[in-house]
């Protein structure tokens, strides 16, 4: 193959990317905008926002639409974070990215009840700081030290989802720190933290209470992971470098 | 012979044989159908003349020679035939029917009853009195003979059914007894017009306005006889007192909140009666339910479900029960209603009081719409839920 013939290849392939992601782009997008468009019109209030059962009401429709996109929509999200102007917008937005892509960015007050409404600027503010910093690229570090002191083996009755809070800051990207310790560690708090991450928010739920029903040992908690990956692999696969850290932790 | 032997003879001879004689006349009689005019006729006990021949069919009578049978075609003029019949072959004590006859060629008609205790004719009608089996006779007068056909009418009993609903005015959502006289059949009831059901003997109604109940009695002796009766439904009484009603476009936001477009086509809140709302403030954003049942005043809800509140929050996404428990214990709240489509999932928070009245006790923010009285319980029924719940 001549040099001419390796750079046409070249051009060819870097247009078909960037035609591929500006087509993921779009789909986003629609996705995005119906999402706004079903609360914005039918005025539902955000007890409604995450519903993924009953009638078939527009917001939840939209909702699924959403939940199909998966991690790989973080980006996107993250621009249109950036760059809302509107309030009841930007909460939506928050509150999207915490209950429909497990990135708990809610900068709450100890002690203070304040509505997600007033929490929104400044939990988008200190989100950015972070994300601009690349700790969402290499959280191992910071996830290390938020849990120092915990005792990954404990066994537990109960999973108190305050302990999960600083794990589920970094949503997906704390998935290979997961994956890493899971292969160490018998964790049923990472475990409930990697359920939660990936949206299995029923089998979250019962877990919490119950966390010897499922996947009690370590092996099968990294067999659920592996599982989890290999079937949504579509999802994540555009998070670079997020998906090949995530297969390579979870390599034997 | 002496004189006196010959009358003797004679009281002993000839009266024997005249009885005897007749004897014979009323064991082998002649013709045994109706007799024509100029025919000589008989009855049992005498003899007579049949200038009006269905005189001698009437008393039962025989003819002696000349014309007689019609369907013989005696006296050697025009055979003559009739065949009767009627409108109907049964009808009430009360109707009419007409009467008609065929093959009376050249002939003139007359109808006549023969069971007068039935009821009686007049022309071509025959009018039902009483209940049993009419017979009518059609007569046919040709000009040389008279014939006769005879045919029946049933008479069923006058239908004297009445029918009565008590009480005959009800409010909505009440029912009504149907009581029916006359009838010693079986009787079924049955709406023809209006607003309700009917099951039994009972009316329920469903909406304001007049309703038309049938009762047919089934009798057996044949044709069912009817009667209806009227129910008048008046609308409920409202004990909702209200000086600040909501307006068109209040109502029409509160009905869409959630709901799937186009406006208008469904209702969130499908039970909520408008007359039982009533606007105690305006559409405000910065509080909602929650907001106002607490007093805190602020929007939060979904707040609930986040662990680091305090409140249980399993960060689910879902507010539950328990995480509500939770808040209004720690913050005192009381006296409110917990509205869900299940233990795990609520959406709404009202205030048991704070409305207006016994028809719109409880109060609720809408949402960021207005701030309302209604009554709890027709919140209910929707995607919203239903009560799951209360403190």
């Amino acid at each position: 193959m001549s040099r001419f013939q390796s750079l046409i290849s070249l051009v060819v392939l870097f247009a078909s990317f960037v035609f591929a992601t500006a087509q993921d782009e779009a789909r986003y997008k629609a996705g995005y905008e119906a999402w706004q468009k079903a609360i914005a019109t039918t005025n539902v209030d955000s007890t409604f926002w995450f519903v993924t059962d009953g009638p078939p009401i527009p917001v939840r429709d939209a909702f699924l639409e959403l939940k199909q996109f998966g991690p790989n929509m973080v980006p996107f999200l993250v621009n249109e974070l950036r760059r809302e102007e509107d309030r009841d917008r930007l909460t939506r937005l928050v509150l999207l990215l915490m209950y429909g892509f497990g990135l708990d960015m809610i900068a709450t007050k100890p002690g203070v009840l304040m509505s997600y409404y007033d929490l929104a600027p400044e939990s988008r503010q200190l989100f950015l700081r972070e994300w601009d910093a690349g700790r969402f690229l290499e959280p191992q570090e910071f996830l290390k030290d938020v849990r120092r002191g915990s005792n990954e083996d404990a066994v537990v009755t109960r999973v108190d989802p305050r302990n999960l809070v600083g794990v589920g800051k970094f949503g997906p990207f704390a998935l290979p720190f997961i994956a890493e310790t899971l292969k160490k560690h018998n964790s049923a708090e990472l475990f409930a933290a990697y359920l939660w991450t990936t949206g299995q928010i029923e089998i979250y739920s019962e877990y919490l209470n119950n966390p010897q029903s499922l996947c009690p040992t370590r092996q099968e908690k990294l067999r659920h992971l592996k599982e989890w990956t290999k079937a949504n692999g579509r999802k994540i696969d555009k998070l670079h470098p997020l998906h090949e850290k995530l297969k390579a932790a979870l390599e034997e | 012979m002496r004189r006196e032997e010959l009358t003797t003879k004679l009281k002993r001879g000839v009266g024997p044989m005249l009885l005897a004689g007749l004897l014979i006349l009323a064991t082998f009689p002649g013709n045994t159908t109706g007799c024509s005019t100029g025919d000589w006729c008989y009855s049992w006990f005498f003899l007579c003349f049949s200038g009006q021949p269905w005189a001698c069919s009437y008393y039962y009578t025989y003819c002696i020679g000349g014309g007689g049978d019609p369907g013989g075609g005696g006296g050697g003029g025009v055979p003559c035939s009739i065949t009767g019949y009627s409108g109907t072959s049964s009808l009430n004590a009360g109707e009419s029917t007409s009467l008609y006859a065929n093959g009376c060629t050249g002939g003139a008609v007359t109808f006549m009853n023969d069971c007068s205790s039935t009821g009686y004719v007049s022309g071509n009608t025959f009018y039902a009195t009483n209940e049993g089996t009419a017979c009518i006779i059609a007569r046919c007068q040709t000009a040389t003979e008279t014939c006769y056909d005879t045919f029946y009418i049933t008479v069923y009993p006058a239908c004297n059914l009445s029918a009565s609903a008590s009480p005959s005015q009800i409010t909505t959502g009440e029912t009504a007894s149907l009581n029916a006289n006359y009838c010693w059949d079986t009787m079924t009831w049955s709406l023809v017009s209006g607003p309700g059901s009917v099951y039994g003997s009972t009316y329920y109604s469903s909406q304001p306005g007049w309703a038309t109940i049938q009762a047919t009695c089934w009798r057996h002796t044949g044709t069912p006889c009817y009667a209806e009766t009227y129910v008048y439904v008046t609308p409920p009484p409202n004990n909702c007192p209200c000086d600040t009603p909501l307006s068109e476009s209040e109502w029409n936001a509160i009905q869409a909140i959630g709901a799937p477009p186009p406006p208008g086509s469904y209702a969130a809140f499908p039970s909520l009666v408008r007359d039982h709302t009533c606007r105690l403030g305006p559409a405000d954003s910065s509080y909602n339910c929650l907001g106002y049942a607490s007093g805190l005043n602020i929007t939060i809800f979904t707040e609930l479900d986040n662990p680091q509140y305090g409140y249980g929050g399993n960060r689910d996404g879902l507010v539950s029960i328990a995480e509500l428990d939770s808040f209004c214990s720690q913050n005192g709240v009381s006296n409110v209603w917990y509205y869900g489509s299940s233990s795990q999932s609520c959406h709404h928070v009202a205030k048991k009081s704070g409305g207006r009245g016994s028809d719109c006790g409880a109060s609720s923010k809408m949402g960021h719409e207005a701030l309302i009285a209604h009554d709890a319980t027709e919140l209910e029924g929707s995607f919203w839920g239903n009560i799951v719940g209360g403190r």
